[in-house]
């Protein structure tokens, strides 16, 4: 049996672009480059930038690449602005890229990822702060390939592509961070992507799959740690700080690739979907690609005039046609927009019953109604992750996501915001302490004949046990209660490892789910039977 | 700021209305029989008290709210109070119940979603207080009245007139050879509640269409029967006097459409657990040291009282049991 996390929804399966081509889209017009804080740009307004050409540099290190050739527009505090000249112009490679795996080490790796601008695919946040936030604190990662959200397709699609890269950057990471084991997390229906991946982690020590229950909104990386790890991981501090840091398949990909290539990470993968477009695509197009070209690409529909919106369908924010992708985002929606509903709420309490945070959305409905935004505060305003499954479920139509999201933006505009108390949290605090015994970085010297450019040019079979450093640091550093916390994972993934068979798995997806006792779980259970009958009719329909 | 910043592009499963037909299919089978033993006067009963609530519903919450919006809860109220009443009972009484159901039930408290007591409840209660005579004139199954007399002849009742053998529980006499026709209901009471076979097969459309929950409902009949076998206070077998009591009277009506009411019971797992033990608890205590009528009724207005408190001691602990309270 899958993985399961707690809470969450099964929504009824729709089409997505999981099997088809990534399409290539390099030309908009325009696109934005995000600075993120502290970073200033190092061109100017006028300027020529060529392709991967850096255009911005922070205090910290952290380097923004042009990710269009052509004329600087705009060039302000957050944002610069490129006018494609459609001329392919691309700046040279880095010089200084890492030759052989013996050049990674945590400095190395920290000063890689901020050289080549490598960002979290989901979070929008530089790469190099999860790994110091991690470095120390972890025996794990994980990578992320599960994408909840309906439509979405493109990181199974990136998977099935790049696995290689994928599960090299994986090493990288597992290298430069002194870990020895490395979880993917993937949904328990994902066979291809599946087979994709085994296929190449077999020659690897310390890499496993998890197969997770296919649930809206597992992709969070508390749900995703959940499932694979039984834990709740507390929201006083971030899942890196906690230990487990997870990271997405993308980020992972763009990682190995810049470091191969020594050329910075500059292109997203996204899934473009909605009404508004003929089918669901996967997309890779340069960051900051203007929303306008990336439609007019693709070409929406004639029928109704196209409004466009990021993120999943449950958790969408409408964006103009003049805006521009960001870093995080992963779906860009096109639809038909509608007048807003006016809801009343029963309490039939499904939004409580189905939130993954044990929040009570209708009392948030109440303090928004009545306009006492920080009573809520205590009810755990601040843990929602906003999934949208609340509005989603709501019977009366109330639109709870977007309230929850107004008091949020209502309370946070006044300046008094007290400084969070960090918690110590029991649950990882002794592995924290098992880490941070074998703090000292891990020895990479036998490994001198490991060549990152030969394993990329398609030596992937040489990579065998004996010759993987982390191989040895395993057999050395043996830990009772590591062992211990790493044999479950191995137990579960390996009971939950996927068979390469596609079609047998979907079928039986729904059907062997147990009956569970908790109220919650039943509730979702017969989520999954409805949604199985009427996966047909309801398979187009979105609004 | 707008209220309109994330649009659902994604279909919604249920609304209010979609839940409240399937109360409305769940009373059905109660409905139909009781036409088979009571006659068309029954649907007749039933409409005057929907029709009632329908336009009392529609108008106090164009009063409040200034603004039309027309949901099918204050049918399911209207049919409820209809189906929990005798069928001989004048017809504007039933309009008159569900009139106050309505207005002090729902409107005076902001409307649907907003009652704290149980609207049809209130209306039965209401009138059992008021006219009392009436609301307790049961008659013989298949002593067939006319559908559109407004009110019953007073000869044509006394000759259909009977008691039901729940008074007879009541005073500790367990007749065993009416169980089954409790079950089946071939009894005198009142309209929709005088079959518990044809309302457990509402009960389970509900629990099948997930509309109510299995849990509470599951631990409702659990402990009542535990409380009937342990506390027999007839002269008969507990396990018949179990019979008896989970088959007679408006217990099976109670816990099929106001136990598992959403707006007035707890909204979490554990809360409606603790509340379907407490309605258990009261409405054996009520049946056995209090009045006979509509007990059943006066202790759901009781628990009314308590769900909110309930609810509000067992909000569950957010995931990973920390509160943020900052971004």
């Amino acid at each position: 049996m899958a993985l399961r996390s707690t809470g969450g929804i099964v929504l009824p399966k729709t089409k997505n672009p999981s099997k088809d081509e990534i399409l290539l889209y390099d030309c908009p017009a325009l696109a934005e480059i995000r600075l993120p804080e502290l970073c200033a740009p190092v061109v100017e307004k006028g300027e020529y930038v060529r392709r991967y050409q850096k255009v911005a540099c922070g205090e910290d290190g952290f380097s923004v690449y042009a990710s269009i050739p052509g004329k600087v527009t705009v060039c302000a505090k957050d944002r610069i602005i490129i006018e494609n000249d459609m001329s392919q112009k691309t700046a040279e490679s880095d010089a200084n890229k890492p030759r052989t795996i013996d050049d990674i080490n945590y400095e190395s790796l920290i000063e890689y990822s901020r050289r080549y601008g490598i960002t979290g695919a989901y979070s929008g946040v530089p790469l190099y702060r999860k790994i110091s936030g991690a470095y120390g604190k972890c025996s794990r990662i994980i990578i992320n390939c599960i994408e909840s959200d309906p439509y979405s397709g493109h990181v199974r699609a990136l998977v099935c592509a790049h696995a290689k890269e994928i599960v090299l950057g994986a090493k990288i990471l597992m290298i430069g961070m002194g870990v020895k084991k490395c979880v993917f997390a993937l949904g328990a229906s994902y066979s291809a992507a599946a087979s994709a991946i085994k296929e190449h982690i077999s020659d690897v020590p310390g890499m496993v799959i998890a197969g997770i229950k296919e649930k809206y909104p597992v992709g969070n990386e508390y749900l995703l740690l959940n499932a694979v790890y039984g834990k709740e991981i507390s929201r006083s501090r971030s899942t890196a700080e906690s230990g487990y840091p997870v990271f997405s398949a993308e980020t992972v990909c763009e990682l190995f690739n810049a470091l191969r290539s020594g050329l910075p990470s500059i292109y997203k993968v996204l899934t473009v979907a909605g009404k508004g477009f003929s089918k669901p695509y996967a997309v890779r197009v340069p960051q900051g690609c203007a929303v306008a070209d990336l439609a007019d690409f693709i070409g929406t529909t004639e029928k109704f005039d196209v409004s466009f919106a990021f993120g999943g369908p449950l958790r969408s924010v409408p964006v103009d046609r003049g805006s521009f992708l960001e870093r995080n985002t992963n779906m860009l929606l096109a639809y038909k927009s509608k007048k807003p509903s006016d809801g009343t709420c029963i309490r039939c309490a499904r939004c409580t019953s189905f939130c993954p945070m044990d929040l009570v959305p209708f009392l948030f409905h109440d303090s928004y109604s009545v306009g006492r935004y920080s009573d809520v505060v205590g009810r755990g305003l601040y843990n929602c992750i906003e999934c949208g499954i609340c509005t989603y479920v709501c019977v009366g139509k109330i639109d709870l996501l977007a309230e929850i999201r107004a008091q949020k933006s209502a309370l946070n505009a006044p300046e008094e915001l007290a400084e969070e108390q960090p918690e110590t949290i029991s649950d990882t605090s002794d592995e924290n302490a098992v880490s941070a015994e074998e703090e000292k970085p891990l020895d990479h010297e036998s490994s001198a004949e490991e060549i990152l450019d030969a394993v990329a040019d398609g030596i992937l079979s040489s990579i065998s046990e004996d010759e993987v450093p982390v191989e040895t640091v395993e057999e050395a550093a043996e830990d009772t209660v590591e062992e211990a916390a790493e044999e479950h994972v191995e137990e579960t993934a390996e009971i939950t490892a996927l068979e390469p068979d596609d079609g047998k798995i979907e079928e039986n997806a729904g059907e062997d789910i147990p009956a569970p006792a908790v109220d919650t779980a039943a509730e979702t259970a017969g989520e999954t039977d409805a949604s199985e009958e009427s996966e047909a009719e309801k398979k187009d329909d979105n609004e | 700021m707008t209220t309109n910043n994330t649009p659902l592009l994604f279909k919604r499963r249920d609304t209010i209305n979609t839940v409240m037909v399937n109360v409305l299919i769940a009373m059905l089978p109660a409905l139909c029989w009781s036409v088979y033993v009571f006659g068309f006067r029954s649907i007749s009963v039933c409409a005057a008290a929907t029709l009632s609530a329908m336009v009392l519903h529609t108008v106090g919450d164009i009063l409040i709210s200034r603004k039309v919006r027309f949901d099918l809860s204050c049918v399911v109220t209207g049919v409820l109070v209809g189906m929990a009443m005798p069928v001989s009972v004048p017809l504007w009484l039933p309009a008159a119940a569900s009139a106050f159901a309505v207005i002090v039930g729902k409107i005076f408290f902001g409307g649907t979603g907003g009652n704290l007591f149980n609207p049809a409840a209130l209306g039965i209660c209401f009138s059992y207080l008021t006219f009392g005579g009436y609301m307790t004139a049961f008659t013989k199954p298949f002593a067939v009245l006319p559908a559109f007399y407004i009110e019953i002849p007073g000869e044509m009742l006394d000759s259909a007139r009977t008691v039901t053998s729940f008074e007879n529980l009541r005073a500790g006499v367990v007749d065993p050879t009416c169980i089954s026709e409790e079950l089946y209901g071939l009894v005198p009471g009142s309209i929709g509640t005088v079959s518990a076979l044809m309302l457990f097969i509402g009960l389970v459309y509900l629990l099948l269409t997930r509309t109510v929950h299995f849990n509470s409902a599951l631990a409702f009949l659990l402990v009542y029967t535990l409380l009937s076998l342990t506390f027999c206070y007839a002269d008969y077998e507990p396990t018949q006097f179990m019979e008896l009591q989970l088959l007679s009277g408006n217990l099976m009506f109670v816990l099929t459409f106001m136990l598992n009411d959403y707006t007035t019971t707890p909204t979490t797992s554990i809360g409606r657990l603790i509340f379907a033990a407490l309605a258990a608890g009261a409405i054996f205590a009520v049946r056995a040291f209090g009045m006979v009528d509509y007990c059943e009724f006066f202790a759901v207005l009781v628990l009314n009282v308590l769900s909110p408190i309930i609810e509000k001691h067992t909000y569950p602990t957010v995931f990973g049991a920390h509160v943020r309270k900052t971004l």
